[in-house]
């Protein structure tokens, strides 16, 4: 029985993740989950019509437990070739010698991004040393990313040019770069030039880097499961993110099912979460001590047909890459969180929804624990003072 | 996303595709970002790929001018500003009521396939979408080897010359030189309702009125002079999503012939597509 499917976006273009603030200059490298269930809801609708998101909707929120739910899925982050990359969890420096030196652990900080062979490591807390190299770790990407010496190796036919040298260099997986763009009037040409970000994930010969998900199918049946897959078929047409009409965001999806996702530790008190996370009341435990995590603002705008764009209703989430404490009582969830905008909520209009469900991986107790070194370190500066 | 009490749907009925490529006829200028001031760089540089270094045709510069020849073909009313002096059309006018608009909307050939601001209450998204094209392979390694005056392009010299001292002001300009071949043009019509699927045609005379126009700048100087050639035209319909293909032969230039073909046989695949 399939578990688990991967789906990768091989990019057609360029993409345009547009974050917080004025302006559409920046562009992200990922998309939360958030986006992408609405985005597969939309499509949804667009084809097979309301009832049948509804419907989706209505499941999600009878939902009781995890196993209840159709599915949940992980944000969109990148991939290249073979390489998968996950959000680097809050864990710290792994334990290798010399981690207490600050220079070393400032390395370790400006990471971002791991391979799911270092993710794997370090939420098992095993000594990654397949990723290490002179105990500082193995990164491309200005050291935002960190994976395996061999996966390093694998990539380097990712090449790129220098954008104002014109030198080539390797491996570049994706650049994110300023488009400049111009509205020029129909009579006189007098133009209004803007610029808008995009990002550009590279390619070679035989493979390419892009965006992937991971989907759990929890409830669905095989129906349903083929109902999102041909959403994320749709959505590769149409194009995911900003600008789709002017050529941002089509890919051409490619699903890879797969029974086991062995990608963390087989138990322990911590979790981390692939995706934003709304906890329900009841999970509160989960921000309780030792858990580390970051709380991200959610808002943005709602497009509705037969509505003017609406500023949806904001909440607070916890952001990928959080390690929080698994509840004691109850199994961590999630919810759907209604963000309907005033204006609808007035004019009795649809209620809207927000997808923040967990995809959670378990975290080894002893990966949480500051390593050896420190420890010492503390002791012997205990004795000091 | 929304639990509906206060109905309000759209259906994508289908959409149709039409792949190809685009050969440069003239120089092409498309505008980029310059990377340095540097003495003796270039004056106005072309836009290129992030990675590879190679120039493209954003799809929004061709979206861009397919939009604005329509408009200036249908003599539409230039009412929404957009920047100091820059106005382009939209339907909505003051006074107007939600169903005036929308049946405005409906029947106007510029609004209901090119869209308008997300700030405007219509009754389905917006129908075209228009691809970035790429530099082919094979024109890639024939600019190589011809050496260009910068990757992949040339440079073209221009001056203003005073009209009595014959003083000359020169710049330069970057463009991709005449008879390269963008390759992977791709533009997507989605069709929501049977006007939608009428106004199919607005998309191919769009295709005839930039051939005959020019792409990028330096258009009224002989730059921008495009061909589009067809090479692939099918559709996806009905909630099965099933294709349905146009023969094409070979690689088409955009004739009336081939518009009315291609625009008879839209009709025909979705003549059961109501209001």
């Amino acid at each position: 029985m399939t578990r688990y499917t991967r789906v990768r976006f091989r990019p057609r273009g360029q993409f345009h993740f547009g974050g917080r603030g004025v302006g559409m200059e920046r562009s992200d490298v990922w998309l939360p989950a958030d986006s992408l269930f609405s985005a597969l809801c939309t499509v949804l609708a667009d084809q097979h019509g309301a009832d049948i998101v509804e419907e989706l909707l209505a499941e999600f929120r009878g939902a009781r437990t995890p196993s209840d739910a159709p599915f949940r899925l992980t944000s969109l982050m990148p991939y290249a070739a073979d390489v998968s990359f996950l959000p680097y969890p809050m864990v710290g420096p792994p334990r290798i010698p010399n981690a207490t030196d600050l220079r070393r652990r400032k390395q370790f900080k400006a990471v971002q991004w791991v391979s799911s062979n270092v993710f794997r490591a370090l939420a098992r807390h095993e000594s990654p040393t397949a990723a290490l190299e002179n105990d500082l770790p193995t990164t491309i990407h200005g050291g935002k990313i960190w994976l395996t010496l061999k996966e390093k190796d694998g990539l380097e036919s990712f090449m790129a040019r220098h954008p104002e040298t014109g030198k080539p260099q390797s491996p570049v997986l994706w650049r994110t770069h300023l488009r400049p763009r111009v509205t020029v009037d129909r009579k006189t040409l007098k133009s209004a030039v803007y610029a808008l970000g995009g990002t550009a994930f590279n390619r070679t010969k035989d493979s390419s880097a892009g965006l992937y998900t991971v989907v759990e199918w929890l409830a669905a049946d095989e129906s349903v499961q083929a109902l999102i897959k041909g959403a994320f078929e749709q959505l590769g047409e149409v194009g995911i993110g900003g600008k789709r009409s002017s050529g941002f965001g089509q890919f051409v999806p490619n699903f890879e099912d797969f029974v086991n996702w062995s990608i963390g530790a087989s138990d322990g008190d911590f979790f981390t979460t692939f995706s934003p996370y709304h906890p329900r009341p009841n999970e509160r435990e989960v921000i309780g001590p030792e858990a580390r995590y970051e709380i991200e603002l959610r808002r943005g705008w709602l497009s509705l047909s037969g509505y003017m764009n609406l500023r949806r209703a904001s909440i607070r989430m916890i952001a990928d890459g959080s390690v929080l404490r698994w509840p004691s009582t109850v199994t961590p969830f999630g919810d759907l969180v209604d963000v309907t905008p005033k204006t609808l909520f007035e004019n009795e209009g649809p209620t809207v929804y927000r997808y923040g469900l967990v995809f959670p991986v378990r975290i080894a107790n002893a990966a949480m624990k500051p390593s050896d070194q420190i420890e010492t370190r503390r002791q012997l500066d205990g004795g000091r003072s | 996303m929304a639990n509906n009490k206060n109905r309000r749907s759209v259906t994508l009925h289908g959409r149709v595709f039409l792949q190809g490529n685009i050969k440069t006829i003239t120089g092409l200028h498309i505008g980029g970002a310059a990377g340095a001031l540097e003495i003796g760089g270039v004056d106005s540089p072309i836009i290129r790929d992030p990675l590879t270094n190679r120039p493209f045709i954003p799809g929004s510069s061709l979206r861009g001018k397919m939009r604005s020849l329509t408009e200036r073909l249908h003599g539409s009313e230039q009412n929404m500003r957009i920047g100091k002096g820059v106005f382009v059309h939209i339907c909505r006018q003051k006074k107007m009521s939600d169903a005036e608009y929308r049946e405005m909307y409906r029947n106007c050939p510029v609004c209901s396939v090119f869209g308008v601001t997300g700030d405007e209450g219509v009754p389905h998204p917006t129908s075209l979408v228009v691809r970035d094209v790429y530099l082919g392979d094979d024109s890639a390694a024939q600019l190589d080897r011809a050496q260009t005056d910068f990757p992949y392009s040339e440079i073209k010299w221009e001056a203003t010359i005073d009209r009595v001292t014959s003083a000359a002001v020169p710049r330069q300009i970057e463009r991709v030189p005449a008879g390269t071949l963008f390759e992977g043009f791709e533009l997507a019509y989605g069709i929501y309702d049977a006007s939608g699927r009428d106004h199919f045609a607005t998309v191919l005379k769009a295709l005839q009125l930039v051939e005959e126009d020019y792409l990028g700048g330096l258009g009224s100087r002989g730059g921008g002079k495009v061909e589009f050639q067809i090479t692939n035209v099918y559709a996806r319909k009905g909630t099965e999503y099933k294709t349905e293909k146009f023969e094409v032969d070979g690689a088409q230039p955009v004739t009336d012939h081939l518009v009315t073909t291609i625009n008879d046989w839209v009709k025909q695949t979705f003549e059961d597509v109501g209001d």
